[in-house]
């Protein structure tokens, strides 16, 4: 046996068990083994929506959130410019029901529930997945089945099977509106067994962009204290041996620094508040097949998160407000499956998760200093007969919590099951039929719980179920140049005890309290046309549209009946792209109808309905190298928009790039 | 973040309207042409509104302030505190849009804005006071600043205790809380201001974090105190301003304090009971448990004027905080006569009255 030192250029943190492997072959198996299969939306039991880097280069997305703008049943909330937090709620569950894997280990944010797509840039991933519910794979983590839905992140370090010189990469710069300024280099080297990535962007704005303030005068400002600085640097390792036996370690940084512009309002001199983060985290995956019909799956993760706020305001002292708060987290997780005959299959998955937050008393108050240690076990069968796929599991979470200081939140034990199908009912298999059935709940999160003054110990955990019936419909043409795919859901998604701000009565303080019950029915349907003319052009088109009826359904609320705030009735998309030879034009254009910012339903509070449109093209330099010069123009309409009240989305701008591999 | 300024929306939305006109000597006042009815909005909103009742026509303007200027679409502001008539002018106190708007008083069209910065830096103003032709506004950076109201600009800037609140006038001084309430450890002081040099001359040690304020006609100032939410409870206190000492103390939790005729009405706030009550001036005790008499539900009562020409007891209420408010008319037994919604107003939080 051979033992082989990593080099590893950033920080270290928790290794995954013992580097041991034994040298074969150099070539890699053909077959790519990894974490998530991507599965076919038209055969799945629940909803799979999926963005893959073509696409997201025509859709000039530049971080996650960007792209999620175009996927149907999302509402995306989006604070404005390139730094402002941009957070989902899927099928209006609410923000914190999603959860995003990136590279087959879950991220998270136990501070505040919600993981911040904005900060997660588009240049380094190979594909973006919704899964409605969870992804269908067999060998999935516990906790990857703990939300109603999963965001699915798969970066280039993740296909290694790809890398076929010693040495390669690929470097990219783009430049553009409001001093936007983004690089990108992305190395790789491939010896035997061993590949390893590395790579680095910046990313950084002015952000001064100028808004019509049609809310008040309607005079043309501009955007202050609204730039960005981020640098993230990403390295990855994979061996592989054997049939799909893989060992694939990560190590990520990411620091920015950004302005808080505030809301956009009548005499306000701006915000000044400043947000600074550092995110880091080491995650291993040992994949093993045991046997012919056994595969061993262990990850291990340790996430270290500091995040800074500052509000120079010496209103609040000298120093104005400061708040500093860091995150640890100590993952790990042993996945089993084995196959009991052709058809049937099970999987046992266990996870421990420690997370732990450190702050600063604030307000005279004491910190928490909460540590939070859960377990998830879950049990998972899956039946996959030649008309019949049929998924059922069921998950255990037992969630303990201690504090330093203060009164501390119950402990949870939770059993939660799902159940889905997709039939085919006819002969053919063009036409699909899926249902499924989850029930999950959401722990409050340790700003719910702890936060000075607004925390509140004695929440309950949110309780979220969903039901979902939908057809699919899929051809090809004999000649397999045109491809056609559409398909319809309806849902149902029942949301209780959900945990909101409200200002008591006979409290002075506004209070987390479990206040709401939504209860949203909707309809996703999304249909796509793909033709390939001949060998040098090809056309695709995609429409989605989503509905969703979202209502407040607690009686004793003061709110009951009314539509949730921010959510609209309507939104959609298209997204029409062409290739001809050297070019690439794409045009896509997001709508939403008008919504309601909390409060009655009255102009006020009226957010009013949008639609941007953002064109794409380039010009391929070099087929061999695939070299690129592309230019994004975006909102093109020069439409003035607000997704948040008051906080403003930029109006036309433009973005120009070239990208080469090497 | 977002978190912290829902805390500093309680420290914000706990005081609640203090600032009193001098009282006319003498019982005899002209009646009330109208009353404008101020709602400051959601926290970070932007929507404050002026309203107006008419007492000609018995109707209600929501919006008066946008309907008298349109060319002022974006409305009053954000966070509007106070408002005072003075003269012929009226001073609405606009917190988070960091101004005084200076109005004509009878028919609420815009004269002037007054910025309230320094060196660029918005100080938020908070309430206001009026006196020998000038207009008191206390402000968050810990001063109080005059207004010549023939001028319309700020002629002076005293500085006070910390994060000052609610302010009142009383023989010739002034006197202003001082909170505090934007520091860990509070202030618990209120200063006194000779009208005349228009300098601080002494502070008052009340209990820590004193907000609302009022005073009656025979020389006491009585001062409502929050504590600091924890171990130290909100209290009543009685100063006499001859010689600046506490003559009544009481562990009782007050929000907005008014006096009139040999009463002191007031709303519990944040801690204390949801009514409206009607307190001895001596000793505190309560004349009455609940002022409404007949039966009349106001939810959340978060502020109250007498008219003095009649003595109704007009109370605002801002339901839940985040839908429009409501503002009841009562007389002086405690019966409604009439109420309106204050819509699209949400948090009603003062009237005053146009003679």
């Amino acid at each position: 046996m051979k033992q082989t030192c990593l080099h590893i250029t950033v920080v270290l943190g928790f290794l995954s068990p013992v580097l041991l492997y034994a040298q074969k072959t150099d070539t890699l198996p053909a077959v790519q083994v990894r974490s998530q299969q991507a599965i076919e939306n038209a055969v799945s039991p629940r909803p799979v929506q999926q963005l893959n880097k073509k696409s997201l280069e025509t859709l000039n997305s530049i971080s996650v959130a960007d792209a999620t703008k175009y996927f149907s049943g999302i509402l995306l909330k989006d604070y404005g410019g390139l730094g402002g937090l941009k957070t989902i709620s899927v099928r209006s569950l609410g923000t914190g029901h999603t959860s995003v894997i990136y590279d087959g280990v879950l991220l998270s944010d136990v501070q505040a529930g919600q993981i911040d797509l904005g900060k997660i840039s588009t240049a380094n991933i190979e594909n973006i997945t919704l899964y409605n519910g969870q992804p269908a794979a067999l060998l999935l983590p516990a906790k990857a089945f703990a939300s109603g839905a999963v965001l699915d992140l798969q970066t280039s370090g993740n296909y290694e099977s790809s890398v076929k010189e010693k040495w390669s990469g690929n470097a990219m710069v783009k430049a553009g509106s409001f001093n936007f300024f983004n690089p990108y280099i992305t190395v790789r080297h491939k010896k035997n067994n061993l590949i390893q990535f590395v790579n680095a962007e910046w990313q950084s704005a002015k952000g001064n962009y100028p808004y019509k303030a049609y809310e008040l005068d309607g005079s043309v400002r501009k955007r202050t204290n609204s730039d960005l600085q981020s640098l993230r640097l990403e390295y990855d390792a994979a061996w592989c041996w054997g049939d799909d036996n893989r060992l694939k370690f990560k190590a990520y940084y990411y620091n920015s620094n950004r302005g808080l512009p505030g809301a956009a309002a009548l005499y306000t001199v701006g915000g000044r508040e400043r947000l600074s983060d550092k995110n880091s985290f080491v995650q291993s995956v040992f994949k093993k097949n045991l046997s012919s019909k056994s595969q061993l799956m262990l990850l291990t993760k340790y996430a270290y998160q500091y995040n800074f706020y500052k509000d120079p305001d010496t209103r609040y002292g000298p120093q104005g407000l400061e708040n500093r708060f860091t995150q640890q987290e100590y993952y790990f997780s042993a996945v089993y499956s084995y196959r009991i005959s052709h058809s049937i299959a099970a999987a046992y998955a266990s996870d421990f998760i420690l997370n732990t937050l450190k702050g600063e008393g604030q307000f005279g108050t004491p910190f928490a200093q909460p540590r939070r240690q859960s377990n998830f076990n879950n049990i998972l069968l899956d039946g996959k007969w030649s008309k019949l796929h049929l998924q059922a599991n069921l998950l255990h979470t037992f969630q303990k919590e201690s504090v330093k200081n203060g009164p501390v939140s119950k402990d949870i034990s939770r059993f939660n099951p799902s159940v889905s199908l997709a039939l085919q009912p006819f002969q053919n298999d063009d036409i699909h039929l899926r249902f499924f059935y989850k029930n999950i709940f959401k722990a409050p999160t340790f700003n719910d719980l702890y936060y000075a003054y607004v925390g509140n110990t004695s929440l309950k955990p949110e309780q979220a179920s969903q039901y979902n019936v939908g057809i699919t419909w899929k051809k090809d043409s004999a000649a397999k140049n045109i491809s056609l795919e559409a398909s319809a859901d309806f849902y149902i998604s029942d949301v209780k005890d959900k945990i909101i701000a409200v200002p008591q009565q006979n409290l002075f303080r506004w209070t987390m309290l479990n206040y709401s019950r939504i209860h949203a029915r909707g309809i996703d349907i999304a249909m796509e046309a793909r033709l390939a003319l001949n060998e040098y052009s090809n056309m695709s088109g995609k429409i989605t549209y989503g509905y969703q009826d979202a209502k407040e359904s607690d009686k004793k609320s003061d709110f009951y009946g009314l539509q949730i705030p921010y959510t609209p009735l309507h939104s959609g998309s298209i997204q029409l792209r062409a290739g001809v030879k050297k070019y690439t034009f794409a045009i896509n254009t997001v709508l939403s109808s008008y919504r309601y910012r909390l409060g009655d339903q009255i102009a006020d509070n009226l957010v009013k309905e949008w639609a941007t449109i953002d064109v794409h093209a380039s010009y391929n330099l070099s087929a061999r190298k695939k070299a690129r010069f592309f230019a994004e123009l975006n909102n093109v309409l020069n439409s003035q928009y607000d997704i948040v009240k008051l906080y403003p989305m930029p109006r036309f701008n433009y973005r120009l790039g070239v990208t080469t591999n090497f | 973040m977002k978190k912290n300024f829902l805390v500093i929306s309680c420290f914000a939305l706990m005081v609640l309207a203090s600032c009193s006109k001098d009282d006319v000597p003498g019982p005899t006042v002209a009646p009330a042409k109208g009353a404008y009815v101020l709602s400051e909005g959601g926290f970070f909103n932007f929507n404050s509104k002026l309203g107006f009742y008419s007492f000609a026509t018995n109707n209600y303007a929501g919006d008066f302030f946008v309907q008298q200027n349109p060319t002022i679409p974006a409305g009053v502001g954000g966070l509007a505190t106070d408002i005072v008539i003075y003269g012929s002018k009226l001073y609405l106190v606009v917190d988070q849009s960091n101004k005084v708007t200076v109005l004509n008083a009878a028919d609420a069209k815009f004269i002037k804005d007054i910025a309230f910065e320094v060196s660029g830096t918005p100080i938020e103003p908070r309430y206001a006071a009026t006196a020998n032709g000038k207009v008191f506004v206390t402000a968050w950076d810990g001063s109080v600043n005059v207004i010549d109201t023939t001028t319309l600009v700020i002629t002076k800037k005293i500085p006070v205790g910390l994060n000052p609140e609610g302010l009142v006038v009383s023989g010739n001084n002034l006197y202003v809380s001082n909170s505090g309430g934007l520091t860990a450890t509070f202030d618990s002081t209120v200063s006194v201001i000779n009208l005349n040099s228009l300098t601080e001359t002494s502070k008052i040690h009340v209990g820590k974090n004193p907000t609302s304020i009022t005073a009656d006609r025979s020389g006491n100032i009585y001062v409502a105190t929050q504590g600091d939410y924890g171990a130290i409870p909100p209290r009543l206190v009685k100063v006499n301003t001859n010689n600046n000492t506490i003559i009544k103390s009481a562990d009782t939790t007050v929000g907005t304090i008014k006096y009139y005729d040999n009463a002191l009405y007031v709303t519990g706030g944040y801690f204390g009971v949801q009514k409206v009550r009607k307190l001895n001036t001596t000793d505190f005790a309560a004349m009455a448990g609940n002022f409404v008499t007949d039966g009349t539900v106001v939810t959340n009562p978060y502020s109250i004027n007498i008219d003095e020409e009649n003595g109704d007891v007009y109370v605002t209420d801002a339901k839940n905080n985040i839908l429009v408010g409501e503002f009841f008319c009562f007389d002086k037994t405690g019966k409604k006569r009439f109420s309106f919604s204050t819509t699209p107003g949400v948090n009603p939080n003062k009237i005053v009255f146009i003679r």
